[in-house]
């Protein structure tokens, strides 16, 4: 194997400059006349050299000669393109027919240099392919900061989320705190992870709380932690959400659910950094980026006395309202198709697509649940069906009807005027009418949103009792009333109300569609 | 033999050091190139034979020894079939390689090219 040679710059490299020729006089020579020009070069003999060289050092532009030993130079061209190499290559030829230029262009060459040459020559060509180079990777950046259908965890390629990536990317560095709003399913969580990956605190904690799911009373412990013996149960001193989140990011998920009086709490801890673990005296000073995140309105929470005024301007720094799904154009058919490979590889299916008349009817659907609800309901379609395209019928009884449930509660909540038939319901209405009216008239006067997948006779009659008053029903009845009970508790999330009841979402899905059946014939 | 123009020019455009270590490497050049050129038409194999020649070409025109370039071209085109035309070939290429050897030698030394 030919031996690689390095030789350093006599100033700050300019550019990496590869140098590919097996004849040492001519290597010599386009090193003696380019080392002047402060660019970092170095010589390879063979195209396997170059080859690896290039994988490794990444060079701005390699100067090709075409004849090498072990295999052409337009050969390591096309090898390079294949690899994704993005060097600016000139050919170096002593033919200058214009069959030898063309070839070289077409295998990928930005320029050709033909011999002899004298150093003002080569430095002209060598800098203008450097710039042409520059500017086609600046082009290629910027589209793709445009047009980018994948950041960290989001899929969307919709220009409402373009600017969405594009708000993360600039206050990802800043210290400041992120004040995250959206409908549920709209990715608050994915934002403050992006955020977090993306700012220069993202080789330390990401600590993330959901202050709705945490009892009131553990709240204060779970975030600041707690010394041995302050409070019953406390058998030993346990380090918070605060602390584990020091030199990180410390995401507040439903924030809006704080307790009043923690909301002081935290309130200190914003201003100061400095906390005490629950049952000491001793302060701690930790440094910690917010990201909050709720689905409500923060100003009509503050408005109504739910949110302290003083903590939401310490937090509302940078705020960043995520768009529903329904404003995400295109975007449904993008994620259906992530989901569809991941839960067919998941459950063992063969779904490859989607066919045109069910693509039609999920990018018409509203999507009240946001990329959540999309996700259940490709989890609920890879369960129960197979098939190489997902068809319309596949889909569930909601899209088929074009109908679209009531929206979530809350002043965020719901779609937006313009959206289709739901829009016209308040968040509390009851469902609109299903296709049998014996199930209408189970149906009570409200309820809460049923996602597409329940089974058409679930109504509230058959909530379950509360559990001091349990009657002795039927095993499966029991199982059926808890099932539902679960999907209740977690807004009709399946996965949520799985992990509740400790089954794979699978079996929920499953039992569903059995009582859907069930109940059809 | 040697361009004095081309050569002046190279001069110009590299420091002292560089041009000397361009020399001595076109020297080691020749001593290997003109070796597989000769190896390369004993065998009667054309295409080391091309490739030597085009290497020849290549390392003549950066030290703008033309007469050595233009004869290594011609042969690397493939004028010359395999045997004893190749063979003559090789060695007229030799013995301009040599020459320039010892051109560029007398211009390392004196800073003149011979008369």
């Amino acid at each position: 194997m030919t031996a690689i040679t390095e030789t350093g710059a006599q100033s700050a490299p300019k550019a990496r400059v590869l140098i590919v020729e097996d004849t040492p006089s001519q290597a010599e020579l386009l090193r003696a006349l380019l080392v002047g020009l402060g660019h970092d070069l170095k010589i390879a003999a063979t195209a396997g050299d170059a080859f690896e060289l290039a994988k490794t050092w990444q060079p701005h532009a390699i100067l090709l000669d075409l004849d090498l030993p072990d295999y052409p130079g337009t050969e390591l061209m096309r090898r390079l393109r294949a690899d994704g190499t993005d060097s600016a290559v000139v050919v170096i030829t002593a033919n200058a027919s214009l069959s030898t230029a063309v070839d070289a262009m077409r295998e990928g060459a930005v320029d050709f240099l033909v011999k002899p040459f004298n150093k003002a020559r080569l430095t002209v060509t060598l800098s203008n392919c450097l710039e042409k180079r520059s500017l086609a990777v600046e082009l290629r950046e910027v589209r793709q900061k445009l047009d980018r259908t994948h950041f960290f965890n989001f899929i969307g390629a919709s220009q409402t989320m373009q600017a969405v990536y594009r708000t993360i990317e600039l206050v990802a560095s800043s210290k400041a705190s992120v004040f995250v709003t959206g409908e549920s399913g709209t990715g608050k969580e994915l934002t403050a992870d992006a955020l977090h990956r993306a700012s220069p605190r993202k080789n330390r904690p990401f600590i993330a709380l959901n202050c709705g799911a945490i009892p009131k009373d553990l709240l204060e412990s779970e975030i600041f932690g707690h010394v041995k013996g302050a409070f019953t149960g406390a058998t030993d001193t346990r380090v918070g959400a605060a602390k584990a989140a020091d030199g990180g990011t410390l995401f507040l998920d439903e924030i809006g659910e704080m307790p009043l009086d923690m909301q002081v709490k935290l309130l200190r801890f914003v201003q100061t950094g400095t906390f005490a673990p629950v049952g000491s005296t001793r302060t701690e000073k930790v440094d910690v980026r917010f990201v909050c995140a709720t689905n409500r309105d923060p100003m009509v929470e503050v408005a109504q006395g739910r949110f302290r005024e003083d903590l939401f301007y310490r937090l509302y720094v940078i705020p960043l309202d995520l768009p529903p799904l329904r404003d995400r154009n295109g975007d449904v058919i993008l994620i259906a198709r992530h989901f569809l490979t991941k839960c067919a590889r998941e459950e063992n299916r063969q779904f490859r697509g989607f066919a045109l008349e069910a693509e039609k009817l999920l990018a018409g659907y509203a999507w009240p649940g946001n990329v959540r609800q999309l996700e259940n309901v490709i989890r609920n379609i890879t369960v129960l069906h197979d098939g190489e395209l997902v068809q319309a019928a596949m889909l569930p009884p909601i899209l088929l009807r074009g109908m679209v449930l009531p929206a979530q509660t809350g002043p965020q909540a719901g779609p937006k005027a313009g959206a289709p038939t739901l829009q016209e319901a308040s968040p509390a209405a009851p469902l609109p009418a299903p296709p049998t009216a014996t199930l209408q008239e189970a149906a009570p006067p409200t309820r809460s949103p049923i996602p597409p997948f329940l089974p058409d006779d679930h109504q509230p009659a058959a909530r379950p009792p509360a559990p001091a008053e349990i009657e002795i029903l039927p095993l499966a009845e029991m199982e059926r009333r808890l099932i539902l009970a679960a999907l209740d508790r977690t807004a009709h999330d399946v996965p949520r109300a799985a992990a509740l009841l400790q089954v794979n979402p699978s079996t929920i899905y499953r039992k569903l569609q059995s009582w859907r059946d069930a109940a059809t014939t | 033999m040697i361009n004095a123009g081309l050569l002046a020019q190279l001069a110009d455009d590299v420091t002292t050091d560089d041009l000397r270590t361009i020399l001595g490497a076109f020297h080691t050049d020749m001593d290997r190139l003109c070796g597989q050129l000769r190896d390369a038409a004993a065998a009667g194999d054309s295409d080391r034979f091309r490739r030597a020649a085009h290497a020849i070409a290549g390392a003549a025109g950066v030290v703008a020894a033309t007469a050595l370039e233009d004869c290594a071209r011609v042969a690397m085109d493939g004028a010359e079939p395999p045997g004893p035309a190749m063979e003559a070939s090789a060695a007229a290429i030799s013995a301009l390689a040599v020459a320039a050897q010892a051109s560029l030698i007398q211009y390392l030394q004196t800073g003149a090219l011979p008369a």
